[in-house]
């Protein structure tokens, strides 16, 4: 059984009168790639926070590597990069002087660390350009830089691939998936682009209002990833009357535009298109689909709201 | 916390304001004894800039004390980077450490030497000839200078890391300062007994390189003024222990709003 990188223990944060973390529970076990989802103002960027040392917990708290006390933390944390927000860089200086100033701080010996973060995250031929006057993308690409220079055993990266084009996505995912299988790293990532998430991570934490409502394996959300049809057609109300009375189709969704979900007879779309025209209605949209990690995350979150 | 001192350092090195900072301390008393005063050059020599600039000029050294200690403690807290140091797992204690030490250098100790300098360089180009100066003082003032220099520099810093902002923290620190004298030179207005060398670090170190009390004398045929500057024992310690106190006072609000407020 792998071992457990980090885990939140009744995790509780609270500003002023605004609970932002309501006693959070989560683990994350060594190897794996986390996906932190929930809509802004969940507390993604909280925990985050909290596991980089930059805010405490009003109440409960972490551990990482198995240290909770504040010494091991510190120690912990040592082991581990952060990109929290937007990447942090000084304006007035170049890419190699951000990163040399890292470097020093980290105490990492190997100068030539430096240049392999720069050709991963091809920054290589920026020379004496100024940060200020890198774009978002390349502001990112530095941070993750940034991330990889002291080699961390977990890496907590927050909305890391913002403002990236759609070649430095592709770039970027397959990083994090080569780190994660070859070098063991452990990812905690939040991102918008549930898209992206799901071709990378193996497990996936919700979290909305401050608490978790949902933890799940990649496996478990493919289980509830299910295939549907989705029907539109001249007359949705009688289409729906057809279906269940005449068809015997139980597993059905009406949608908010009228259009219909069914979640069963995959093998029978003959069956049911046929019975639909007999029944005087013309479809006028039958497709397969499947309920991505984007509709499971909106179902959540509805449900939740 | 040698990690953090290194990294601020590379960061010093490159920064244009303290470069900026650095360059108008060397050139500022080149160019204020003829070019602002009108004083013809050959006139200033090492003794005449000690007993006629060095205390009232301090005004405008407390500048470099300013930006220079604001910068170098809060200036990553402005861009965030900061942040960094943090998550790389350095207790917040070291961290508060290696700034204010690294601050201290920068502030106090850079610019105690560049306002000294003047002394030296005038003294090898024109000549110290004030044969009513003892030197042994004037070490032991400019020494002691150091104290009070302290006092402001953490003054400076304690209002940098409470607003996280090297900017605010200049801007504060020569309001607050500002506000400072105008409120003792008030006070000192109806209370004339009043000692106002202990009240700001400002006074204080403008006392110690001010030099009115002196005697004419005519030794072998020439006029020679000679110069009370020998210290007190309580004068000393005084110096010495309010500025400490104070410097302790300003750091120690520093310190707990810099370990225990929340990083947003």
């Amino acid at each position: 059984m792998s071992e457990i990188v980090m885990e939140a223990k009744q995790l509780t944060k609270q500003y002023g009168k605004q609970l932002a973390l309501d006693s959070v529970d989560f683990k994350i076990r060594e190897g794996s790639i986390v996906g932190l989802i929930g809509p802004n103002g969940a507390g993604k960027t909280t925990i985050m926070k909290i596991m980089g040392g930059l805010v405490f917990p009003s109440s409960g708290g972490i551990e990482m590597f198995g240290e909770s006390s504040e010494k091991g933390l510190n120690h912990s944390r040592s082991r581990s990069s952060f990109i929290i927000e937007t990447p942090y860089a000084k304006g007035g200086m170049s890419a190699r002087e951000n990163l040399e100033k890292q470097r020093r701080q980290k105490g990492i010996p190997d100068k030539k660390r430096i240049d392999e973060v720069l050709d991963i995250v091809k920054l290589s031929d920026t020379g004496k350009k100024e940060v200020k006057k890198f774009s978002l993308g390349m502001k990112q690409r530095l941070g993750i830089a940034n991330a990889l220079l002291g080699k961390p055993e977990f890496m907590v990266l927050d909305e890391p691939i913002n403002g990236l084009d759609p070649e430095g996505i592709v770039e970027i995912r397959e990083l994090l998936k080569s780190l994660n299988k070859e070098e063991k790293v452990t990812i905690l990532i939040s991102s918008h682009i549930l898209s992206e998430l799901s071709q990378l991570c193996t497990d996936y934490i919700f979290i909305n209002h401050g608490r978790i409502t949902d933890v799940l394996t990649a496996s478990e959300l493919s289980q509830e990833c299910s295939e549907y049809y989705h029907i539109d057609t001249d007359d949705n109300e009688l289409a729906g009357a057809i279906l269940t009375k005449d068809l015997g189709i139980r597993k059905l969704e009406v949608l908010e535009d009228g259009s219909i979900r069914i979640y069963e007879g995959f093998d029978d779309i003959r069956r049911i298109s046929k019975g639909l025209y007999e029944g005087g209605v013309i479809p006028t949209l039958l497709s397969r689909n499947e309920v991505n990690l984007e509709d499971y995350y909106m179902k959540k979150v509805q449900a939740d709201d | 916390m040698i990690n953090i001192v290194r990294s601020l350092n590379f960061t010093n090195r490159r920064s244009m304001v303290i470069l900026l900072t650095i360059f108008s301390m060397i050139v500022l008393p080149m160019i204020l004894p003829t070019g602002i005063l009108g004083v013809p050059f050959k006139e200033v020599t090492g003794g005449a800039y000690l007993i006629n600039l060095s205390g009232e000029f301090f005004v405008v050294w407390i500048f470099p004390i300013m930006i220079l200690g604001c910068i170098v403690a809060s200036g990553d807290a402005g861009d965030k980077t900061l942040y960094y140091e943090i998550m790389a797992g350095h207790s917040r204690s070291s961290i508060f450490a290696a700034r204010v030490l690294n601050a201290f250098v920068w502030s106090v100790l850079f610019t105690a030497f560049f306002y000294y300098l003047p002394l030296v360089y005038y003294g090898l180009i024109n000549g110290w000839p004030t044969e009513g100066i003892r030197i042994g003082d004037i070490v032991i003032r400019g020494l002691l200078s150091l104290f009070p220099m302290l006092r402001i520099s953490a003054f400076c810093i304690m209002l940098s890391v409470l607003f996280r902002s090297a900017g605010k923290g200049i801007g504060f620190s020569y309001l607050l300062i500002e506000v400072e004298i105008l409120i003792i030179e008030i006070v000192k207005e109806f209370v004339k007994e009043l000692d106002k060398k202990f009240l700001g670090g400002v006074y204080n170190v403008m006392d110690l390189m001010s030099f009115t009390n002196s005697r004419n004398y005519v030794i072998n045929g020439e006029k020679v003024d000679v110069y009370d500057t020998a210290l007190s024992g309580g004068y000393i310690f005084g110096t010495i222990a309010v500025s400490l106190l104070v410097t302790f006072v300003y750091l120690a609000a520093a310190y707990t709003d810099f370990t225990k407020r929340d990083r947003n």
